[in-house]
């Protein structure tokens, strides 16, 4: 018998042991809010680009949308890292630690590629591309960042792919652009905003 | 007979711990922790950790720095060398206690 509660026993701690190293290395200092606020600030995206738009639509003013759409990342990673921020220092957290540089790598060739697919895009004038790169590979960023941080992360990003893979055939002009980025960087980052709000707490 | 002087015997009994084992798991997992990131991802008291932190602290599995941030006192942990050495020498007897048992 004690041989045999030994090795539940070490079973046992062996789990713990995996339980714990994987919990300290999963990046948690995610804000719902931040989610929510990334998404409205999309919505807000959209919502100017068909203001100024009118009938112009891409061609006559592409870095008007450039601009606008400039303005709207930088904000919204902006809120992001001040959210972050707040919410690593109330856990007794650094903003960088071991798991948010896990998560950082790990996005960062999904990022990069979807910023050199716009260059592409923009240099050839194909500008209905670039919102469908941009779904993907951030579709791709959040898939990866998710082995790092909690599993809805993954869930996110798996939901990025798939509507950007369907935009890949459907997205032909400018108005099924603008509901992509609506419904890809919109509505389902403010889903998840409320997701990690109500799950993980602010 | 063979199971139980092994589990004894071939396990450091600093870190066979329920307690100390949670915090060097974790050490392990990030090198270096603050007091209140253990807390919350560990789910410790403060008592716990302070008592169980002196316990390593005095094997020399793990350094404790103490400074300000501003105002606010900072207590950080790290696990040292001998630490890690320690933690695998652990993880590795579980292993073979388990390869034992497995024939």
């Amino acid at each position: 018998m004690g041989g045999d509660m030994d090795n539940f026993q070490a079973e046992a701690n062996i789990k713990t042991i995996r339980e714990i190293m994987e919990r300290s290395t999963r990046y948690t200092n995610f804000s719902g809010f931040s989610g929510i606020i990334a998404g409205l600030l999309a919505l807000c995206g959209c919502g100017v680009s068909l203001w100024i738009a009118g009938d112009q639509k891409w061609g006559n003013d592409p870095i008007t949308y450039m601009v606008i759409w400039g303005i709207v990342f930088i904000a919204a990673v902006t809120q992001d890292f001040l959210f972050a921020s707040r919410k690593a220092k109330n856990n007794g957290d650094k903003l960088l630690n071991p798991a948010s540089i896990m998560v950082i790598k790990s996005v960062l060739p999904g990022i990069a590629l979807a910023l050199a697919l716009s260059i592409k895009g923009i240099v050839t004038k194909d500008w209905n591309t670039i919102p469908v790169y941009w779904t993907l590979c951030y579709g791709v960023a959040d898939y990866a960042a998710g082995a790092f941080s909690v599993p809805e992360v993954r869930t996110f990003g798996l939901a990025q792919l798939i509507t950007g893979i369907i935009g890949l055939f459907v997205v032909t002009n400018w108005t099924s652009c603008m509901f992509l980025i609506a419904l890809s960087f919109g509505l389902y980052h403010i889903l998840f905003g409320i997701f990690i709000l109500r799950k993980y707490g602010r | 007979m063979g199971g139980e002087n092994v589990f004894t015997d071939d396990l450091d009994s600093t870190i066979h711990q329920k307690t100390r084992l949670l915090i060097m798991s974790h050490l392990a997992a990030v090198g270096e922790s603050e007091f209140l990131t253990i807390k919350n991802t560990l789910g410790l008291t403060d008592g716990n950790i302070s008592i169980h932190s002196s316990i390593l602290e005095k094997s020399g599995y793990v350094e404790c720095t103490k400074d300000f941030v501003g105002k606010k006192p900072r207590t950080t942990y790290r696990i040292t060398p001998a630490g890690r050495e320690a933690f695998a020498k652990y993880v590795t007897a579980l292993g073979e206690i388990l390869k034992s048992a497995g024939g």
